[in-house]
């Protein structure tokens, strides 16, 4: 039996609100610069939360697409932006950028033997007004695209055509681990040698539509004050900043990449996906889901426990959610805790975007050296007993990485990545 | 759509093709159907194939336009002159000539009808 291809991360793209490129993303992760601010579409008087990571440069208010605005640079030939909703612009961005990244032809992208993961819910800004015209001026009033630029999937409907991709496509709807599922997958059929390259692109739209319906679970933050808030393992934590925006890895087969000298930000070592058998919405409280998760995806790297010195924990600052989290971390790592840290005190919760978002965000820790910090902290909650939460920047260059992704449903989700071999 | 609102949605089409939808939008008068249908398709056609004409709608894809935007030019349509095509009109479409003829047809029904309501 031949041995098992291994994979790792030649490319990074990223449209997020700390920043619309890698080196954007980089120098905000280093100097801890917020992402998070009042939300222009919710910042009303009959709306009770206010805070996202907004994405910067980009609008999307107007129905008609001649007049989105873009950041300076970005051009979108108008026969792919007519069926666009606004998180396939941040995945196109961000594609355009992990390609030259990663030092990709042409030739390598529509080939064969590259595929294409990816997650994301859908438009609901795009699904409203589709609909709603429908209804008020007749199903024949609608653009033909209506279907494709609004429904999950969208992303891989558009991307394979947008790029000519011509090895396996797929879409993931696993909610917020959706990305890291995509991740999985990814690393799986670069293993099994069915792809040599893998796309795995999360995004999500940033808008009143997909961030606002999270509020009737009261699972967002309802501070105004993003110096504070949101603020995962503290005391005073009470619910998430959504947000949106585009992350793109480009998983590759190890030895096509060093047949053509590509750079290595990390190797993919394993992946593990449990479920909790609980609820639909509300975690487990013991943990116990996401504990087996993590051990699945350490057994599938065969590394020892012992070996992860940095957590990319999945920790949204919701009151259920991190305690569950802690206790698995805890009794999974018992007294030699790595270091912990939740990035979306900083980015904010990029839905089902933040496995593929926290991974780019490891790629990038492996690679410079440095450990982001868990943001906004000033009492640690007790939950966190015992757990080396980064609550301030250390001097500490992780090797092997594990990034945990919860979701709808008891979904865990939990990914190991390592510092490439020299 | 009042004026306003015509020219909001035509604002990315040339200035006689917004004048004369505005004036079909007061009439309803059928020489305009021609020169409203000129403008939007040209809207569609690369800068330098603006002076051509496609003669049918199989030469449309010598002219750069493909399934999707023919579906964009009938939207486009629709709304100036404020009717809808059926799918069975669509299917039986051959040219421009007979386009027009059509949508000519179904403009003065138009005015018929709003006639008869008085």
């Amino acid at each position: 039996m031949a041995m098992p291809g291994r994979a790792v991360v030649t490319g990074l793209g990223f449209i997020t609100s700390i920043g619309n490129s890698r080196a954007a993303v980089l120098e905000s992760l280093r100097t801890q610069r917020r992402g998070i601010e009042i939300h222009p579409e919710l910042d009303r008087p009959d709306i009770p939360y206010k805070l996202a990571g907004t994405i910067k440069g980009f609008d999307f208010s107007s129905e008609m697409r001649e007049a989105w605005k873009f950041p300076a640079g970005l051009t979108i030939p108008r026969t792919l932006l007519r069926g666009l909703p606004p998180h396939g612009v941040f995945a196109y961005a961000a594609m355009e950028e992990a390609i030259a990244d990663a030092g990709l032809e042409k030739a390598d992208i529509s080939n064969p033997r590259t595929g294409l993961m990816c997650a994301s819910a859908g438009s609901p800004r795009m699904l409203y007004r589709n609909l709603d015209k429908m209804l008020h001026e007749g199903i024949h009033r609608l653009h033909p695209n209506s279907v494709s630029m609004s429904t999950a999937g969208t992303l891989n409907f558009n991307l394979v055509a947008a790029f000519q991709i011509r090895g396996a496509a797929t879409g993931f709807v696993n909610a917020c681990a959706a990305s890291s599922v995509a991740f999985g997958h990814a690393l799986d059929s670069i293993r099994r040698n069915r792809n040599e390259i893998v796309f795995v692109v999360g995004a999500e739209d940033c808008d009143i539509y997909n961030i606002l319906p999270f509020g009737c679970c009261r699972a967002l933050t309802s501070a105004t004050d993003a110096s504070q808030y949101p603020c995962a393992f503290d005391v005073k934590r009470d619910g998430f900043a959504a947000t949106g925006g585009a992350a793109v890895l480009v998983l590759e087969n190890l030895d096509h990449a060093r047949q053509r000298g590509a750079k290595i930000y990390a190797e993919a070592l394993g992946w593990g996906q449990t479920s909790d058998g609980y609820d639909v919405m509300a975690p487990e409280p013991s943990g116990e889901g996401l504990e087996r998760a993590m051990q699945e995806a350490i057994r599938d790297a065969e590394i020892d426990v012992a070996e992860i010195d940095y957590v990319n924990a999945h920790a949204t600052a919701t009151a259920l959610g991190d305690p569950a989290e802690c206790h698995a971390l805890r009794r999974l790592f018992g007294e030699n805790a790595p270091l912990i840290s939740s990035t979306k005190s900083q980015t904010g919760h990029a839905l089902s975007m933040a496995g593929a978002l926290e991974a780019a965000i490891c790629c990038l820790a492996i690679r410079e050296e440095f450990t982001p910090v868990s943001m906004n902290i000033s009492e640690l909650d007790p939950s966190c007993a015992g757990l080396r939460i980064v609550t301030a920047p250390v001097d500490h260059s992780p090797r092997t990485v594990l990034s945990n992704s919860s979701a709808f449903g008891g979904s865990n989700v939990s990914l190991i990545l390592r510092r490439p071999e020299e | 759509m009042n004026e306003s609102e015509i020219r909001e949605r035509f604002c990315h089409f040339s200035p006689p093709t917004v004048t004369a939808i505005c004036d079909y939008n007061g009439s309803h008068d059928p020489q305009f159907v021609s020169p409203i249908v000129q403008g939007i398709i040209e809207k569609y056609l690369p800068p330098e194939m603006r002076n051509r004409t496609p003669e049918t709608m199989e030469s449309l894809n010598a002219f750069g336009i493909e399934s999707i935007t023919l579906m964009e030019i009938i939207l486009d349509i629709q709304d100036a002159l404020g009717l809808i095509l059926t799918d069975a009109e669509l299917r039986n479409l051959k040219g421009f000539d007979e386009a027009t003829k059509l949508l000519s047809a179904k403009v003065n029904a138009l005015r018929d009808t709003s006639s008869a309501q008085g």
